[in-house]
């Protein structure tokens, strides 16, 4: 995995200006913070989350541990990397700081190779269970919500129409897909999975969501104050969009994003139950 | 170690000294550890069954940890394979060589238990977190199976070595009949049932799988080999049947049923696109003649 270093960043926090020194030219390759005291570090954070902070632990006033603890505290801050700086690497010292939920810790006098090395695995590790993060909600090939963040949200969906506030749900398929896949190939087929999230951006002026449900089939959520008629309007426009879109290179290629909708009752107990109902456009 | 929880994680633990190792499995206990006490040994350690990470002492009897770090790096099977070095030489250059050589860490002995569980911890959720993403661009997220990008990287490969071997191989391409029509009578819920129904039927009934994927929509592939040709066609029929006698969905008023293209591999076929094209010709063929597994 490599990284961007130069829009990484990192706080170090250290009251000693000749270690700091010594820390940003050794770092100058990525975009470094500095501050000299615990509260500045809080503030500094507040402002613009770093990807890893450098703390040393010995510090007038708010030491490295309270400020640890204070981050860690936090659900905001809770997921930033730790690395501790510290004069002795005396025992006690090293313990608590594991304890209190630092990532590492480096002594001083630094070892250069060493702090690069453990810099980089902790912004190796944070990068890659934030992308674990992100592809477990979002779908590879259109970047949109996937089916487990779709039943994910469903349940404050849920929430809400039990209380009375109904929304509508679209499903929306490509319709022939198999016979492109047959006659253009896999590719050609991606690329039209890929063009449904742009035809109906174009399309819809007002707050929606769409879920790719899985293979061609996507859902499309209006915000809970949307009128049906106008969502049906709206459902309408994108069937006729797609049909209209062509693709370059293949002048025959034509498909169609065909709907059914069903509006959420108070006596719904599952989003399935809502699915279930789906129906095509009224007669 | 994809598809394993890091708390399943193997360690190979490289160390001369007896005492180290115990204090070592002590601290590691939660782990599947193997400990070996020499630089030859850990090579043929690591041949046998590949670790999760390896913790390597630098002065050891025979070949030094530095040269096991060398010669893993080469081997193309585990070169990746993290090595944190713990070691009593704490000057500069060692430091420095370890870090070169491609050691992830450097550990310097004696070390309080909480660092060195810290650090380990550390590279493998590294390791779990990227294998992870690498298998998930690889998943159909429905099925959980293989997708079809993942199909055509491993089937190549299948391919060429059965050629090279001149051992046989069958393909076998595999949809559900009137998929559309299942959606639309009974909704995507239980179209999507229907598709986990089949892949879970496939899993459980037929053996000798070397690859299996959903290509996309309804559409299933299927490899099998070291079996022969009978014994492939007699499994795929049956299952073939079994399936159209069950209802394996609840929802649905009568069985599903499946139709099956079939191809075995020749020694004219220039690459697997020439396999497949047979497969898929053969599935055609059998859509045509309602319900038989046309080879």
């Amino acid at each position: 995995m490599t990284l961007d270093t130069h829009s990484t960043k990192i706080l170090v926090v250290d009251d000693n200006p000749v270690n700091m020194d010594f820390l940003v030219e050794l770092l100058n390759e990525y975009d470094v913070r500095t501050v000299l005291n615990g509260h500045s570090a809080l503030e500094a954070v507040e402002e613009e989350k770093p990807d890893l902070i450098l703390l040393d632990i010995n510090m007038p006033g708010l030491n490295g541990f309270d400020v640890c603890k204070r981050l860690k505290a936090s659900i905001e801050t809770k997921d930033i990397p730790i690395i501790f700086l510290t004069a002795s690497g005396e025992s006690e010292s090293v313990v608590h700081a594991f304890k209190i939920g630092g990532a590492d810790y480096i002594v001083k006098p630094y070892n250069t190779e060493e702090v690069l090395v453990r810099v980089q695995t902790q912004l190796k590790l944070k990068r890659a269970l934030e992308m674990l993060e992100m592809q477990s909600k979002f779908d590879t090939l259109t970047g949109i919500p996937n089916r487990k963040q779709f039943f994910h949200d469903s349940k404050k969906l849920m929430q809400s129409a039990t209380a009375g506030i109904p929304f509508h749900i679209f499903m929306l398929s490509i319709e022939g897909f198999d016979t492109i896949n047959g006659t253009f190939g896999y590719l050609v087929g991606d690329e039209i999975i890929k063009a449904v999230p742009t035809i109906i951006h174009k399309i819809i002026k007002t707050k929606y969501t769409l879920y790719r449900l899985e293979g061609t089939h996507f859902i499309l959520i209006f915000s809970l104050t949307e009128e049906l008629d106008d969502a049906i309007e709206w459902a309408y426009a994108i069937e006729k969009a797609s049909e209209r879109a062509r693709f370059k290179n293949y002048e025959n290629l034509s498909f169609k994003l065909s709907y059914s909708y069903a509006t959420s009752t108070k006596d719904d107990i599952s989003i399935h139950q809502v699915m279930q109902r789906a129906h095509p456009k009224r007669s | 170690m994809s598809e394993l929880d890091y708390k399943h994680s193997k360690i190979l633990i490289v160390d001369d000294n007896p005492g180290d190792i115990d204090v070592l499995v002590e601290i590691l206990h939660e782990f599947d550890v193997r400990t070996v006490l020499d630089g030859e040994s850990a090579l043929e350690a690591v041949k046998e069954e590949l670790p999760d990470l390896i913790l390597l002492d630098i002065t050891l009897p025979g070949i030094n940890g530095f040269e096991v770090c060398t010669r893993l790096k080469q081997i193309t099977q585990s070169a990746h394979i993290p090595i944190i070095f713990l070691s009593i030489r704490t000057d500069v250059e060692n430091i420095l060589q370890g870090f070169n050589l491609g050691g992830v860490d450097y550990i310097t002995k004696p070390y309080l238990p909480q660092e060195a569980l810290a650090r380990i911890k550390t590279h493998l959720s590294l390791c779990h977190a990227i294998a992870t993403l690498n298998n998930l661009a690889n998943i159909d997220p429905l099925s959980g199976i293989a997708n079809r990008r993942h199909f055509f990287k491993h089937a190549t490969v299948i391919f060429e070595e059965a050629k090279s071997e001149q051992r046989d191989l069958y393909i076998f391409i595999i949809d559900i009949d009137n998929f559309k029509l299942i959606n639309d009578t009974y909704g995507h819920a239980v179209g999507d049932k229907t598709i986990l129904a089949l892949t879970n039927s496939i899993e459980t009934n037929v053996s000798n799988i070397v690859s299996f994927a959903r290509l996309g929509g309804d559409e299933f592939i299927l490899m099998l080999k070291d079996i022969d040709k009978i014994g492939a066609q007699e499994q795929l029929e049956s299952l073939r049947e079994q399936i159209a006698s069950t209802l394996l969905v609840p929802e649905h008023i009568s069985p599903f049923t499946i139709s099956i293209g079939m191809a075995e591999n020749r020694e004219s076929d220039k690459d697997i696109d020439a396999f497949l094209l047979r497969a898929d010709m053969n599935l055609y063929k059998s859509k045509r003649t309602k319900n038989t597994l046309y080879v």
